[in-house]
């Protein structure tokens, strides 16, 4: 917390609240009263009683602060549905069916006419909202929010918490520019480094363009304040964080660049290997971090400032559980054997399909490591097989398989199915032998090829003339997603530049279609953007194209 | 692994014969499916099955419209309603069929509105 805040928290506490409660220190109302605010507990570990309908008591855990106001206390908008900022900031001003300065920006025009005219609040008027569901025109709210029975003490540390948020800039914001940087981990291809920074960068210069234009042509200047607010005439600027070593040293590097360049978000971001320690320091520091490109992200219910564009490969073994449910009264009581290659990789997919396929509330499967560097042999196909005689056969390794696979055919007593990722096999999942391809059922995360290069128009729009194929058309396609999901939400922040409120924006964004993913959509807490992944088979042919056997399957 | 999947989405991006690579005009046929049912076709396949499986295979193969629209430059021109296709159910476990009621399209790059050339 910064040493500012704590002062300010310190004043707050000795000018002594309307309620006359003695208030817990600086550090103390942060944790308290964010508990209170998002978790809707109380100080003494009870849930607050909350009310519904003026007198229908309710869980105020059921019922908190945050789920409308969302967690920079800036409100939310969900349609017509628009609930209004709480933080103290805002409060403790007069509303005007306008936002001064912004009187000509139609998206905030828009958005100050839905609200009601008040008077500035007081913390006693405060609590008589809180506790009564009354504002200072004598309003009742009950209608749309709950009131909450709270303890002297309990309602002054939770009025000294909404008075600290978004109550000022976030680091990176200045008063004409926003820094934001990119993490890039030593040993990452150059390729797929230039694939994730070139639509970023691009985003950045065509911002700045605009900014610039702004500032010698007063039409573009009234055109981009129209569209964008304030925010047309700030410049972004796009920073590499390399991180070198061991990832054990990372957490030094990271805040070393943080110190003398801190960025307001991080956005993408690549890494050959793991992605722990940048999540960690982000979830620590709340930074924001949109969309960095790894395999294997962090997952978690609960933490909150990494977006990732999946779940990464463990997704395909989710996908593969859900799709041998849908046909669970065919395998019957036969066995179901996971061949799996030792290694991350590897045991992430497993994992995937072990999880949901309990969930589902099926028998294990049986599961058979290959050591890592081992070849698969179609003997040790042929011994799994024998040994348990299993409906489906899930092969979670390289192309490697290919082989021992069309020797495996010739065996009358093989599997019906066989499961495996293409995403694994690389290229030479086009090279699969035909006799191969009926009982292949392979998991693909992403828009089937062919359907995603209508979306090349799109994606290359960031190229701005350079050549595709100098670059990762995956990486490429997420990030384009990031400079995207990144230019809306700024748009739709009405000038309130706070991370928190960036990661609030995203989570009331629409589901959109983007290139390479079916589907990317959001929700407030959610962070993981493309949930599903298809089963497909290869069709005929010298070139096969994937074709779907399934929906786009959902987690 | 990204360099796996590249390998792979150039390799399927760049095959010949892929709808998408087809001449401005042409266009390939979407399907936007409407309902389904199973049809054993004398494999004896249980009816509740085969319409469960049918329900995704019929839905493997519906478009989603919007996804033609915004990948920007694209057109849908509706060709016939609640056609029946009959495609395989494919499934290594049963046999049979499935009869998916469809909506069908053209759908095609449009020359309108361009707004980037081609190869940019």
């Amino acid at each position: 917390m910064s040493r500012l805040l704590i002062w300010t928290l310190l004043l707050l506490t000795l000018s002594a609240p309307a309620t006359g409660a003695v208030l817990p220190s600086a550090e103390e109302i942060q944790r308290l009263g964010a508990r209170m605010y998002r978790e809707g507990i109380l100080p003494d570990g009870q849930a607050m009683k909350a009310f519904v309908s003026n007198d229908v008591a309710v869980d105020g855990t059921a019922f908190t602060c945050v789920s409308c106001h969302l967690r920079s206390g800036l409100g939310s908008v969900e349609g017509e549905v628009v609930t209004p900022p709480t933080n103290g900031r805002i409060l403790y001003q007069e509303r005007k069916p306008y936002i001064k300065g912004k009187e000509f920006v139609p998206s905030v025009a828009n958005y100050a006419k839905y609200l009601p005219v008040r008077p500035a609040y007081t913390d006693e008027t405060l609590a008589t909202l809180i506790s009564a569901g009354v504002d200072p025109t004598g309003r009742s709210v009950l209608s749309v929010m709950p009131r909450y029975e709270l303890e002297d003490r309990d309602m002054a540390i939770l009025i000294a918490y909404l008075k600290t948020l978004s109550d000022r800039p976030s680091p990176g914001v200045g008063k004409q520019e926003i820094r934001f940087a990119t993490v890039i981990v030593e040993g990452s291809d150059p390729v797929a480094v230039e694939s994730m920074v070139t639509p970023l960068q691009f985003s950045v210069d065509r911002k700045n363009s605009l900014a610039k234009a702004a500032g010698v042509n007063e039409r573009v200047a009234r055109m981009g304040y129209n569209m964008l607010g304030d925010l047309h005439g700030y410049t972004f600027t796009l920073t590499r964080w390399i991180l070198k070593g061991d990832p054990a040293t990372w957490r030094a590097q990271l805040e070393e660049y943080d110190r003398k360049e801190p960025a307001f978000a991080l956005l993408g971001g690549i890494s050959p290997g793991t992605w722990e320690p940048v999540h960690r320091f982000c979830e620590e520091r709340g930074i924001p971090d949109l969309f960095p490109v790894v395999d294997d992200p962090v997952l978690s219910d609960t933490d909150w400032y990494t977006h990732y564009l999946s779940r990464g490969v463990r997704q395909e073994g989710e996908a593969a559980a859900r799709y041998l449910h849908g046909m669970v009264e065919l395998i019957r009581d036969r066995a179901i054997v996971q061949v799996i290659r030792d290694g991350r990789r590897g045991r992430a997919l497993a994992d995937g399909f072990r999880t949901v396929w309990a969930e589902t509330g099926h028998t294990p499967a049986v599961d058979i490591v290959l050591p890592a560097g081992e070849p698969l042999t179609a003997e040790a196909l042929r011994q799994a097989v024998a040994g348990h005689k299993p409906a489906v056969l899930i092969l979670w390794d390289d192309a490697g398989l290919i082989n021992p696979l069309g020797e495996l055919m010739a065996d009358p007593s093989r599997p019906g199915m066989i499961v495996a990722s293409a995403t694994w096999l690389g290229s030479a999942a086009t090279t699969v032998p035909e006799a191969l391809r009926a009982p292949l059922f392979l998991t693909w995360p992403y828009r089937l090829p062919q359907d995603d290069k209508r979306y090349d128009i799109a994606a290359r729009k960031v190229l701005a003339g350079k050549r595709p194929d100098k670059y990762d058309q995956v990486i490429l396609r997420q990030s384009y997603i990031t400079q995207d999901v990144l230019g809306r939400a700024l748009m739709m922040m009405r000038g309130e530049f706070y991370r928190d409120f960036l990661l609030d924006t995203i989570g009331m964004m629409e589901d959109m279609y983007y290139p390479l993913y079916e589907r990317v959509s959001f929700g407030p807490g959610q962070r993981y953007a493309s949930k599903g992944c298809y089963i497909v088979q290869l069709g005929k042919g010298e070139n096969p194209q994937f074709e779907k056997r399934s929906e786009w399957v959902i987690q | 692994m990204k360099a796996a999947v590249l390998i792979l989405a150039a390799a399927l991006l760049g095959s010949p014969g892929l709808a998408a690579d087809k001449p401005a005009g042409e266009g390939e046929i979407a399907y936007i499916v409407n309902g389904y049912r199973y049809d054993p076709a004398g494999s004896g396949g249980d009816p509740d099955t085969g319409h469960s499986l049918c329900g995704t295979r019929c839905n493997a193969i519906s478009a989603d419209s919007v996804d033609y629209m915004m990948g920007g430059g694209w057109e849908m021109r509706k060709l016939a309603a609640d056609r029946e296709i009959v495609i395989p159910l494919d499934n290594p476990f049963m046999k049979g069929n499935c009869i998916c009621t469809v909506d069908e399209f053209l759908a095609r790059r449009s020359t309108r509105n361009q707004t980037v050339r081609e190869g940019q």
